[in-house]
Order: C-alpha cells, then sequence, then structure tokens
C-alpha cells in the first residue's frame, strides 16, 4: 500500500509529459495529491484522476498564469515541481543565438516564472515547496559540448539557492534536485561509456531522481531549503 | 510495509539528542536499532521503549569497544544495513587556550568515532552487498569562531562521506552525511549555559538567523537521516545534505 502522504495537497508540476516530470506527476497522484500537469506538448501528458492537464510554454506568463490559475480553482499550489527543460548539444563555436536564447528560456527564466507565480499563494498562506530540476551539470563541466545548458542549470540552482533565502521568513521551501545523466526523451547516453564513470556502477533511472523530488516536497524535508540534492550515483565525485 | 522492515541499524550516541530522534525514527520505520552511547542508562531508556532494539554502552571513539559492540549486533541479528555515528562532544575554546585534550576528544569523539564505526561495519556490509551509511557533519563544516576542533572534525566527515562513497559505491554501500544547524539538545543547552544566557534567548537569537525562522528539532534531522537510510535514496551517495533552514 502506498502511504497517501500527499493526500489534501495541490501540485503543479511542468515538463509532465516526459521523463522526470512525467514521472513526479504520477507518483504524486498515486499518494494523494491533485496535480495539475503542465507541457509544451500535451501528447504525453498522463490521464488519471487526480490529475489535470494543461497545455502551457513555460516561457509565456500567460501560458503560466493560466497553469496557476487551474492550481488556484483546486485551492492554490501547495507543491511546485519545475522539471520543464530542454537541452541543446553542440560545439560552443556552433552555438547560434537562439539556441542560447531557447534553453535559458525554457530552463531558466520557465523556472523562474513559475516560481514567482506559485509564490503568490504560497506567500500568502505561509506555506509550499518548490523543488527545481537542475542537473550536476551546474557542478562539474559536462563531458559532452552543451554550453547553454550547462549555464542555465548553473542558473537553477543559485536562483533555488536566493529564492529558499528570501521566502524562507514567508514559510516557503525551496530546492533542487541535480540528477545525474538518466536516459530519457531529452538524454540518450552514449553506450557503455558513462556508467563505468559511476560509482554505483549504473546509470540513473526516472524512479531514482522522482523519489528525492517527493521527498524534498513532503515534511520529511520541513528543515531543508536552499538544498541542491545531487542524484548520481556518485558521479560528480570521480 | 514500512521502508525499513527487516533491516538492522546501528546509532552511535543514540542515547540523546539526534542519535536518540534517529533511533526512534529508524525503528518507527521497521528497523531493529542497536543503540550505542557511552552513557549507559540513556541509552537503556531509548531501547526500552523500542521494539527489537538493544542497549549498548561503548565509547565511540575505542576501536575494540566498538569492534565488540558489532560483533554482539552481528551475533544476535545476523546482518547490519545502517550505520548512523551520531557520538561525539563539542570543548570549545580561542584557539590559544585550546589544550591538546580539548582537541583530542573532539576528534576523537566524532571522527575517529565515525571512522571506527565505518571499518567495523564495512565487511558486513560489503559481504551482503548492500548498505547505507549516514554521517553526521554539521554547518559548522563551513568554520566556526572558538571551536576550530570541532569545525575541523565536521569537515573531516563530509570528506569521509565522499572519499567512502568512492569506495564503498561498487559494493553496493552509499555513503552521506546531514549537516544539521541549530538543534535543540543537550549540546546547544551546554552552548547557552556557556554564554551565560537562557536557553530562550540563545534559541530565540539563532532562530532571527534562519531562512525558515525557526531553530530545528531532533525530528528533523531524524526524518532526513531515514530517507539517506531508505530505498528512496538508493541514488543518492556522497553527499552532505544541510538540515538547517537555511541555505
Ligand atoms: N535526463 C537526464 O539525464 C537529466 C539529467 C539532469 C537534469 N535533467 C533535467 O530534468 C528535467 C526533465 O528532463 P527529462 O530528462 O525528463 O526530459 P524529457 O525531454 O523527457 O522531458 C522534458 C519535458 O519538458 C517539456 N518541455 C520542453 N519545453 C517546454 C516548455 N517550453 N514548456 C513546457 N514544457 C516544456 C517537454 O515537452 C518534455 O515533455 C529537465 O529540466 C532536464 O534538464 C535531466
Ligand atoms: N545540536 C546541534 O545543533 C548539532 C548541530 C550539528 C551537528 N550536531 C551533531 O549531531 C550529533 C549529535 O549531537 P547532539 O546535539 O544530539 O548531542 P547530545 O550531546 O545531545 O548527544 C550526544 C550523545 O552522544 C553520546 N556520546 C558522546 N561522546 C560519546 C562517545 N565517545 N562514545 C559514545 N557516545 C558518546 C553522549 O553520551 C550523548 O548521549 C553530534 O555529532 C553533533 O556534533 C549537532
Amino acid at each position: 500500500m502506498i502511504v497517501q502522504e500527499f493526500h489534501g495537497a495541490v501540485a503543479v508540476v511542468t515538463g509532465a509529459g516526459s521523463g522526470i516530470g512525467h514521472g513526479v506527476v504520477t507518483a504524486l497522484a498515486a499518494r494523494g495529491a491533485q496535480v495539475v500537469a503542465a507541457d509544451l506538448d500535451p501528447a504525453g501528458l498522463p490521464e488519471a484522476p487526480g490529475i489535470r492537464t494543461v497545455t502551457a510554454d513555460v516561457t509565456s506568463p500567460g501560458d503560466v498564469r493560466r497553469v496557476f490559475a487551474a492550481a488556484d480553482s483546486l485551492g492554490g499550489a501547495d507543491l511546485l515541481v519545475n522539471a520543464a527543460g530542454i537541452a541543446v548539444t553542440r560545439p560552443l563555436l556552433e552555438h547560434t543565438d537562439d539556441d542560447w536564447d531557447r534553453v535559458l528560456a525554457v530552463n531558466l527564466k520557465g523556472s523562474f516564472l513559475c516560481l514567482r507565480e506559485a509564490a503568490r499563494t504560497m506567500t500568502a498562506r505561509r506555506r509550499g515547496s518548490v523543488v527545481n530540476v537542475s542537473s550536476i551539470v551546474s557542478i562539474i563541466a559536462s563531458p559532452t559540448p552543451e554550453i547553454a545548458y550547462d549555464a542555465s542549470k548553473g542558473g537553477v540552482s543559485q536562483l533555488t539557492r536566493s529564492a529558499a533565502a528570501e521566502l524562507g521568513p514567508h514559510g516557503v521551501r525551496v530546492n533542487a534536485v541535480a540528477p545525474g545523466p538518466v536516459p530519457t526523451a531529452l538524454y540518450g547516453p552514449p553506450a557503455g561509456a558513462v556508467a563505468r564513470n559511476i560509482p554505483l556502477g549504473r546509470l540513473g533511472t526516472v524512479e531514482d531522481i522522482v523519489a528525492p523530488i517527493l521527498f524534498l516536497c513532503s515534511t520529511a524535508a520541513a528543515w531543508i531549503t536552499g538544498h541542491v540534492l545531487v542524484v548520481d550515483g556518485g558521479r560528480v565525485l570521480r | 510495509m514500512r521502508g525499513l522492515e527487516g533491516r538492522v541499524a546501528v546509532v552511535t550516541g543514540g542515547g540523546r539528542g539526534i542519535g536518540a530522534a534517529v533511533c526512534r525514527r529508524l525503528a518507527e520505520e521497521g528497523a531493529a536499532v542497536a543503540v550505542l552511547d557511552l552513557d549507559p542508562e540513556p541509552a537503556a531508556q531509548v531501547a526500552r521503549t523500542l521494539p527489537g532494539a538493544g542497549a549498548y554502552a561503548a565509547d565511540a571513539g575505542d576501536r575494540a569497544e566498538v569492534e565488540d559492540v558489532v560483533r554482539r549486533v552481528l551475533a544476535r541479528h545476523g546482518r547490519i544495513d545502517v550505520l548512523v555515528p551520531c557520538a561525539g562532544v563539542m570543548r570549545g575554546a580561542p584557539v590559544t587556550e585550546m589544550t591538546d585534550q580539548n582537541w583530542t576528544e573532539v576528534l576523537t569523539s566524532h571522527l575517529t568515532g565515525a571512522f571506527t564505526a565505518v571499518r567495523a561495519v564495512t565487511p558486513a556490509m560489503t559481504a551482503q552487498g548492500y548498505g547505507r551509511i549516514v554521517l553526521i557533519s554539521s554547518i559548522a563544516a563551513r568554520g566556526i569562531a572558538g571551536h576550530v576542533n570541532y569545525g575541523t572534525a565536521k569537515a573531516g566527515i563530509a570528506g569521509m562521506a565522499r572519499s567512502l562513497a568512492l569506495e564503498l559505491g561498487p559494493h553496493g554501500v552509499t555513503v552521506n552525511a546531514v549537516a544539521p544547524g541549530f538543534i535543540a539538545t543537550r549540546m546547544t543547552r551546554e552552548g547557552a549555559e556557556r554564554r551565560g544566557r537562557t536557553w530562550e534567548e540563545h534559541a530565540a537569537q539563532a532562530a532571527a538567523g534562519i531562512a525558515l525562522r525557526r531553530i530545528g528539532t531532533p525530528e528533523d534531522v531524524a526524518a532526513v537521516v531515514a530517507f539517506l537510510a531508505g530505498a528512496d535514496a538508493g541514488y543518492v551517495t556522497g553527499q552532505v545534505i544541510h538540515v538547517s533552514g537555511d541555505p
């Protein structure tokens, strides 16, 4: 039996149509939360009782307001998980202005827009927990060239700390997970090579990342804020 | 099924404060807990209330005593899945007044104590191909005036977590640490006494400097230790999680 530890909570999850975001939505719903599941691409959005789907672009302030209006109609967001993200992998000299702008817009500005919208309700009610999805490439240099992506994740980690300091006195916690490589639509690992660099000897799974995200959402993490929790099987130690 | 059903945990410094809360929380999740403490009475009190628990009087800084406890736990339960070394003391003084004894007591109880316990349980964990070690660092690892011994020991704990995570990861053992901030325990009450403040003044001043505007409880820390000791943190290793109400 799964404990209904999020019973009565309203959660907003972005990037909910695929990978980590999708996993977070189903896990939160299974534990009793009402979830507003938002994605630019509605195709993969999970359909189940307790889940309200919204097609939305996190780079659009209007779309973000619509997402949180859906949460308001359920009583207001208690939890926000910012999992929408894109990556561009190509050498720095080949990164176009548009590559840079798109990646920063989705990963960093999108996280900020959702955080700001969530913070309105959360600070007013003096409760709430936000979990951003950063990456280990905010800590170590990526082995593949993805300069805009890495910079965006560095931004997400610092957004997390600064927001935690500012929102803490209002009862709102802000944390992040920093996953290592997890096979999803966003990341197709080159065979073999990667797992050898990981002390636990394997790549991550969506479930490996989802469980720590739920932990940071939960009351078990009531006194954790501004923390970027690395979930990587020990990869950054190498 | 509770998350730690069938698991066996060893907690040093389990008689009071954070260690005692860790014992209670791990037991709530189903673990059989060995409560090790220098003081037999509080350890026995904690163990009495927890199903499957046992109290063990030992000095965490003494290799022979710790290894003897580990042997007895293995004889009783056949395995050790979780180790949480919480034992340790504070002996603050300005650096020029810090005695060798101050230095040694702190380094021995915290750092040698954690190392000694890890060394003692590692053969069982690697043989099982499973283990969860959760060390107790502190935000003092970032620096703490008047406690160079303690700040050094707690920074050492963070380094210990990372080195052990690399070494034991291939054997299915994760090693992490929590770094608590200001927690209401005997340790921080003694801090108030040393400064000649009431506990209320001391705690209120600490809370004002914390983003979440309150001091922590041993249970706040124990909940995070339980996460790291359980299945949900299976892919987390080599990390130091700050449990301090503050970035
Ligand atoms: N997979 C990994 O190895 C890995 C590692 C570290 C961090 N991450 C991060 O985890 C998060 C989730 O990634 P994933 O691996 O699950 O990828 P994914 O591609 O499977 O899922 C990302 C989802 O975000 C959605 N999305 C993209 N742009 C959007 C926008 N503008 N508005 C709304 N939704 C949008 C996509 O449609 C997709 O459904 C991302 O932030 C990613 O950077 C992933
Ligand atoms: N209280 C805080 O604010 C705080 C903050 C950060 C870290 N910590 C750490 O948490 C751990 C627990 O601290 P606490 O605040 O609960 O302290 P506490 O004094 O309340 O409890 C410590 C327990 O450890 C036992 N102990 C001490 N030395 C021992 C030894 N050599 N062998 C066996 N047992 C021994 C004591 O008898 C006591 O029961 C310590 O490692 C401490 O450094 C505490």
